[in-house]
C-alpha cells in the first residue's frame, strides 16, 4: 500500500498544475479587463428600487432606457440609492453591483456590429420587485 | 416513537435524557423533519417557476419569504443539526468513551436549536438567508427580520457549544490506548470543522449584533449616510459561512471514509493524505472568503488575492476524491444503499467542485456570479454531495438507531429518483443563469429557452420530492415494522458495525 | 520521488514562463469583454469536460469492474 501513495502525489501535481494554468489565464483576462480604455465616455449609472437611472456626460438624464452608440467605448459609475443593486447587461458580460455609499466602475466597448435592443437587469436581491428592475439598452449606429 | 426492540421508552424519557444517543436522535429526528418542510419549500418554488408570470404564488413578497426560509431551513436547520446528530451517535463510540465530554451542555445546544428554529419559521423573513444591508436594515419588514437575526444568534450560540463539547471529547476523552493518528477519519472531520466553527462564528456573530443595531437605528455600521459601509457586512458574514461551506462539507467527506472502506471491504488507501487534507483545508478555508464578493467592486489585487486562495483548496477536495477511488480499487465493492448514496455523491462532487473552479475565474464572474448558474453550483453541493452522503450514512445508521433493517428495495427507488432528478434540476439550473437568468426572482423573460430550462428544472424537483417521498415513508414505516436486524454485521460486509448497546442509557 | 516532483516543478515552471511570455507579448487593443468572458468560459468548460470524463470514467470503470459480484465470478474462473 505504501508505495502506491506516489501516485496520489502525482495526481496532487497535476491538479496543481491545472489549477496554475487556470489562474494564469484568469488573472491575465482580468487584467485586460480590468484598465479602462483612455478615448472612454462615462455614464453615470443609479440603481434604485426598483428602476435605474442614467446620466450622460452631457447633462442628459435618462430613466429605465439607455441609449449608446455602437462602436465606442463606454464606463460606468454606478452607484446605489437605497440598497445593494447590480447592474448588470446579460449580452455584453457586464456586471458589477450597485452599493449604496460607494462608486464602482465598470467599461464596456460596444462593438459596431452591435446595433440593435439589450436587457439590462439588476442582479442582487433588492426587495419586492427584484426580479422587474429592468431597463432597456438602445445600441444606435 | 422510538423504536427499540428490546425495550421501547417513552418519549419523554428521550426528550429530557443527556445520553449522547438521545440527543443524537433528537438532531436526527429534528434535522429530517426540517430537510422534509425546506424541500416542500423548494418543490414551491419550482412550481412557481414552472412559468413566467403568476403560476401558484400571487406576489412576490411570499416568493422572497419562501426563499429565504427554504435556504435558512436547509442549511441551519437540516444539514447542520444532521452532523451534530451523527456526531454525537458515533464520536463517543469512535473514541471509546461513555458519552460526550458534557452532556448536560449537549442537551442544552439542542434545545437551543429549537427556539432558534421557531424564530425563523414564525418571522418567515423576506432577507435572503444573507440577510446583506442596508436592504435587512432598512427595508426589510419586522418583525420577520429581528425574528431571523435572533433566531440565527441563537444558533450560532448552539453550534458553538457544541463544537466545544466535539473538541473537548475528541482531544480530553478519548481513550488513552487510541492514538489520535489511529482514530477513524470521521472523527478527524469533527474535529477539525469544530475547530473551524469556533474560529469562524464569532465573526458573524458580532455582525449580527451590528445588523440588530442598525435595525434600530442606534448605530450606522452599515450605513453610508452614517460612515458606515453595507460591504463591510459582507466581509464579516461571508468570513464565517465560507469556512462554514467546509464546515457544512468536510463531516460529509468523513462518512464517505467511514462507508468507502467498509463496503469495498479494503483498508483505506492512505490514511495519513485523508487527514493532511483535513487539516490544511481546514486552514486554507479561511483565505477565501470574498470570492463571494467579487462583483461588489474589489480592487483587482483583492480579486487576485482571493481567487489565488479559492483554487489552493481545490488540491485537498481533489486528493480526497483520488483516496476514495484508490480505496475501491481493486475491492469488492457492495452496492448497499449507503454506498451508493456515496458513489453518487462522489459523482456530483466532481461537477459541483469543476463548477467552482469556473466560477472564481475572474472574468467569468460577469458571467455567472448571481445567476442561476450559482444557484446550481452550490446547489449541487449541498444537495448532491452532502445531502446524498449524508441520506448515505443515515441508511447505514439505521440498524444502530432502530435496531432494524431498511427495505433495501425502496432506498434503491429512492436513490435513483433523487440521482436523476438532481442531475437534472441543478445541470438545468447551471445553464439557465449562462442565458442571465438572475437568482432570487419571482418572474422571468419570457424567452423559449429560459421557460424550457426552467421546466426541466423543476420536473427534476418533483423526481427528487418523489424520492423524498419514498424516503420518508421508508423511514416511519421499517423504524416501526422493519425486520430485525443482525446487530454485529447488518450489512453483511463483514466488518464490525457499531457498539449498539450504546443505546440503552445509563443514566 | 524526488524524481517525479522535480518533473512536476518543471511543467509548472514551463507553464508559467508561457503565460508570462504570451501576456507581455499581447497586443495593446481594446478588447471586447463579452468575447473573452466567453472564450475563457469555453476554455475552462473544454478542460472540465476533459477532466471530468477521465474521473468520472475511472469511477464508472471501478462501479463495474470491482462490484462484488463480478470480483466473485472472476475468483471463480482463475481458480
Amino acid at each position: 500500500m505504501g508505495s502506491h501513495v506516489i501516485y496520489e502525489w502525482i495526481y496532487v501535481g497535476a491538479v496543481v498544475s491545472l489549477l496554475i494554468w487556470v489562474g494564469a489565464e484568469a488573472w491575465y483576462g482580468e487584467k485586460l479587463l480590468h484598465e479602462v480604455p483612455k478615448d472612454h465616455i462615462t455614464i453615470k449609472v443609479t440603481g434604485q428600487q426598483w428602476f435605474w437611472t442614467f446620466e450622460h456626460p452631457d447633462g442628459k438624464r435618462e430613466v429605465g432606457t439607455l441609449h449608446l452608440k455602437a462602436g465606442k467605448v463606454y464606463k460606468f459609475e454606478i452607484t446605489g440609492k437605497d440598497v445593494i443593486h447590480a447592474f448588470n447587461i446579460p449580452h455584453f458580460a457586464v456586471m458589477i453591483d450597485a452599493v449604496p455609499g460607494r462608486i464602482n466602475t465598470i467599461w464596456v466597448k460596444i462593438p459596431e456590429d452591435a446595433v440593435g435592443e439589450y436587457l439590462i437587469q439588476c442582479r442582487e436581491y433588492c426587495g419586492l420587485l427584484h426580479y422587474n428592475m429592468r431597463a432597456n439598452l438602445i445600441v444606435e449606429a | 416513537m422510538v423504536i427499540e426492540i428490546a425495550k421501547p421508552r417513552p418519549l419523554w424519557q428521550i426528550l429530557f435524557s443527556t445520553h449522547h444517543t438521545d440527543v443524537a436522535l433528537l438532531y436526527l429526528i429534528t434535522s429530517i423533519v426540517f430537510l422534509m418542510l425546506g424541500g416542500a419549500l423548494a418543490l414551491t418554488i419550482r412550481t412557481e417557476l414552472l412559468t413566467p408570470g403568476t403560476t401558484i404564488i400571487g406576489d412576490a413578497d411570499l416568493f422572497n419569504r419562501i426563499f429565504t426560509v427554504h435556504g435558512t431551513t436547509m442549511l441551519f436547520l437540516w444539514v447542520l443539526p444532521f452532523i451534530s446528530g451523527v456526531g454525537n451517535y458515533l464520536v463517543p463510540i469512535l473514541v471509546k468513551y461513555k458519552d460526550m465530554a458534557y452532556p448536560r451542555l449537549n442537551a442544552v445546544a439542542y434545545w437551543m436549536a429549537v427556539p432558534g428554529a421557531a424564530l425563523i419559521w414564525l418571522g418567515w423573513s423576506d432577507t435572503t438567508w444573507m440577510a446583506y444591508p442596508p436592504y435587512s436594515t432598512m427595508r426589510a419588514a419586522g418583525p420577520a427580520a429581528d425574528m431571523w437575526i435572533f433566531g440565527l444568534k441563537i444558533l450560532g450560540l448552539s453550534s458553538i457549544l457544541g463544537a466545544i463539547n466535539f473538541i473537548v471529547t475528541i482531544l480530553k476523552c478519548k481513550h488513552p490506548d487510541l492514538p489520535m493518528m489511529k482514530t477513524s477519519l470521521f472523527v478527524w472531520s469533527i474535529l477539525v470543522t469544530s475547530m473551524m466553527t469556533l474560529a469562524a462564528l464569532p465573526t458573524f456573530t458580532a455582525a449580527l449584533i451590528m445588523l440588530y443595531t442598525d435595525r434600530l437605528g442606534v448605530s450606522g455600521f452599515f450605513d453610508p449616510a452614517r460612515g458606515g459601509d453595507p460591504i463591510a457586512y459582507q466581509h464579516l458574514f461571508w468570513f464565517t459561512f465560507h469556512p462554514e461551506v467546509y464546515i457544512f462539507l468536510l463531516p460529509a467527506v468523513g462518512m464517505a471514509y467511514e462507508l468507502i472502506p467498509k463496503f469495498s471491504r479494503k483498508p483505506i488507501f492512505s490514511y495519513g493524505s485523508g487527514v493532511i487534507a483535513f487539516v490544511l483545508l481546514s486552514i486554507i478555508g479561511f483565505a477565501s472568503w470574498a470570492h463571494h464578493m467579487l462583483a461588489t467592486g474589489l480592487t483587482f489585487t483583492e480579486k487576485t488575492v482571493f481567487m489565488i486562495g479559492t483554487l489552493a483548496a481545490v488540491p485537498m477536495s481533489a486528493m480526497h476524491v483520488f483516496n476514495w477511488m484508490a480505496t475501491m480499487w481493486g475491492g469488492r465493492i457492495k452496492f448497499a444503499a449507503p454506498m451508493k448514496f456515496v458513489i453518487g455523491g462522489i459523482m456530483l462532487f466532481f461537477t459541483s467542485g469543476a463548477g467552482g473552479v469556473v466560477n472564481t475565474t475572474l472574468p467569468l464572474d460577469f458571467i455567472t456570479h448571481d445567476t442561476y448558474w450559482v444557484v446550481g453550483h452550490f446547489h449541487m453541493m449541498l444537495m448532491g454531495t452532502v445531502s446524498f452522503i449524508f441520506m448515505g450514512f443515515l441508511y447505514y445508521m439505521f440498524p444502530l438507531i432502530t435496531g432494524r433493517m431498511y427495505s433495501e428495495r425502496l432506498a434503491n427507488v429512492h436513490f435513483w429518483f433523487a440521482f436523476i432528478g438532481t442531475a437534472l434540476v441543478f445541470t438545468a439550473m447551471h445553464i439557465v443563469g449562462l442565458y442571465g437568468m438572475p437568482r432570487r426572482v419571482w418572474d422571468y423573460v419570457p424567452d423559449p429557452t429560459i421557460i424550457a430550462l426552467n421546466q426541466i428544472a423543476t420536473i427534476g424537483a418533483y423526481l427528487i420530492g418523489i424520492g423524498m417521498a419514498v424516503f420518508i415513508a421508508l423511514l416511519i414505516r421499517d423504524s416501526v415494522k422493519g425486520k430485525p436486524a443482525d446487530m454485529r454485521d447488518p450489512f453483511g460486509i463483514g466488518e464490525i458495525y457499531y457498539d449498539y448497546r450504546r443505546r440503552e442509557p445509563h443514566h | 520521488m524526488m524524481r517525479n516532483l522535480s518533473i512536476l516543478a518543471a511543467v509548472v515552471a514551463v507553464i508559467v514562463l508561457f503565460s508570462t511570455v504570451g501576456m507581455v507579448y499581447a497586443q495593446e487593443e481594446v478588447v471586447d469583454r463579452s468575447a473573452l468572458a466567453w472564450g475563457l468560459f469555453y476554455k475552462m468548460m473544454t478542460a472540465a469536460f476533459i477532466v471530468g470524463a477521465i474521473v468520472q470514467g475511472t469511477l464508472v470503470y471501478i462501479i463495474f469492474k470491482f462490484k462484488e459480484k463480478k470480483v466473485k465470478e472472476r475468483a471463480e474462473i482463475s481458480r
